[in-house]
């Protein structure tokens, strides 16, 4: 009785949204698109859209309290923000300073997607939280659609988690399209060693200059040079694991979770999510252009010449814009190496996102 | 589609390319004060390497030894007579070093028996020295000042030591 009462709820939009989890959930394990967040994601939004789970209700369905006290407090992003810092090696950046500038340009993208969206009749808090997802960068994207426009949410982080695995089929007919083939085969020299000094000081001089002047931005900067200092300092190695793999494990789920939870049928299914996949196309294509093209006029000033390409992996998706990069430039010269390159741009691109993300709270309230 | 919505967007656009360049200047600008530190630590560090280097190499550079017969004072530059005075050198050195070992303050502290040669105590060896399969009486003593009396057959020949 209990089971029919289930099935004479259940509507066409939980069937659709069944098969969009469950579509989620094939391509993290079929073809590794981002498991870690869209197998979790996938397969909440199937146990979200069975009617009477209860799971998604207030006061106290499981579901409704992670979002509650996890995501709309920020708890989540802002944990997730303190292990990447944890996982990620500033050393290439910090080698090659300009590179920071690449990761500057490709925040462009964020801004072409941002003017589409208003052009499409998105009112502007939703279209920063749009066109955030240029900057590839998940936690961010979340970080804004909660404070911006939290009725966004499973569509803005679904496309940018989504993006970001398909950064390999996105990204090269864009750089193919705005490089020769010589520029895709000029050589960098090795990059220079970076000091232990270097390394820590980098992490607590940023936050400082990037909180005083962007407070907005200080949460998600902060948590990041925290972590990054975990693990630049070599004296508390508990607590960078701790950040880089139980914490950052445990908040994964919950962030999973969370956004899972948000994907039922009366709020997933508009027309605007279909607006926001799509813009989630652009926002990335322009972000790689906005790279590369940023790379060529430093080349015209500059003496020493940078492959234009690494411009492209200053959308963020840490690691993987950045193995995109290697992969171009191996096809065209099987001895150019660009992988350290590329890597100073990724992560630049990570702070230029955060720094976006402080921007459109300060100017349109957080 | 609102045009002043559209403005504010553009507005919030320059801002904000303005703001992410701006802030990421600023930050590659201490990036390259960062870099200056380490290139005049690394600097630092490499001219003290080399300085070690240096005295390293000094120290171990070989020494030069000018033999000359004692009586004429005629330098000698018989490749084979050389071979056997600075082999019958080194190997009474062998032979004051395996003596000095027996006293403990001299296996200690070597550098003491400096002081051996300022109380006027000189060593006197007497030793074979062969050469091509042939063997050759020889007597080395030492002389005040880094030198060596060399007796071979029935002359004597000074070797002096200088770094």
């Amino acid at each position: 009785m209990i089971g029919l009462e289930s099935l004479s709820q259940l509507t066409l939009g939980n069937i659709v949204m069944i098969i969009i989890g469950l579509t989620l959930v094939y391509l993290a394990i079929r073809h590794k698109y981002e498991p870690l967040i869209l197998l979790p994601i996938g397969i909440t939004a199937v146990l979200v859209n069975i009617p009477g789970s209860g799971l998604v209700d207030p006061p106290y369905g499981f579901l409704y309290l992670v979002k509650k006290y996890l995501i709309d407090t920020e708890i989540v992003p802002l944990l997730i923000f303190l292990g990447l810092g944890a996982m990620t090696d500033f050393g290439p950046m910090i080698a090659n300073p300009k590179s920071l500038l690449l990761g500057a340009a490709a925040q462009i993208g964020v801004f072409v997607a941002m003017l589409t969206a208003l052009l499409l009749g998105f009112n502007l808090r939703e279209a920063a939280s749009i066109g955030i997802i240029g900057g590839a960068d998940g936690p961010t994207t979340i970080y804004l659609t909660v404070k911006l426009a939290p009725h966004l949410l499973a569509a803005t982080a679904v496309a940018a988690y989504s993006y970001m695995s398909l950064v390999p089929l996105i990204q090269p007919p864009v750089i193919k399209a705005l490089t020769t083939k010589e520029e895709r085969r000029i050589r960098m020299k090795q990059l220079r060693p970076v000091s232990k000094k270097e390394k820590i000081l980098f992490p607590i001089i940023s936050m400082i200059v990037i909180g005083l002047l962007v407070p907005s931005a200080a949460p998600l900067i902060g948590m990041i040079m925290i972590g990054n200092l975990f693990r630049e300092a070599g004296v508390v190695e508990r607590l960078r694991k701790a950040a880089s793999e139980e914490l950052m494990n445990i908040v994964t789920i919950f962030l999973g979770l969370g956004v899972g939870s948000t994907m039922r049928a009366e709020t997933f299914l508009t027309y605007k999510t279909l607006l926001v996949l799509g813009l989630g196309v652009v926002a990335f294509a322009s972000a790689t252009a906005g790279g590369v093209l940023f790379a060529k006029l430093m080349n015209m000033f500059s003496k020493e010449k940078i492959n234009p390409m690494i411009g492209a992996a200053g959308v963020s998706a840490v690691p993987m814009s950045a193995r995109v990069v290697q992969r171009l430039a191996t096809q065209e010269d099987p001895e150019n190496h660009l992988l350290m390159h590329a890597m100073g741009p990724n992560v630049a691109g990570v702070i230029g996102t955060a720094v976006v993300a402080g921007v459109f709270l300060s100017m349109l309230g957080g | 589609m609102d045009a002043t919505t559209i403005l504010e967007g553009i507005t919030i656009t320059l801002i904000g390319v303005l703001i992410v360049f701006g802030i990421l200047t600023i930050l590659v600008a201490i990036l390259y004060g960062l870099k200056y530190i380490y290139i005049r630590e690394t600097s630092k560090k490499e001219a003290k390497i080399e300085e070690k280097e240096e005295i390293e190499e000094k120290q171990a550079r070989p020494k030069e030894i000018k033999i000359m017969e004692e009586k004429t004072k005629a330098q000698i530059h018989d490749p084979q007579l050389i071979s056997i005075i600075t082999a019958a050198i080194t190997l009474f050195n062998e032979y004051k070093a395996k003596k000095l070992s027996k006293y403990d303050m001299f296996r200690d502290m070597p550098e003491l028996s400096r002081i051996l040669g300022l109380a006027g105590i000189s060593f006197r060896a007497e030793l074979v020295v062969s050469l091509g399969g042939k063997d050759q009486q020889v007597t080395v003593e030492e002389i005040p000042g880094d030198g060596y009396r060399v007796h071979i057959g029935n002359k004597n020949y000074i070797a002096q030591i200088s770094v």
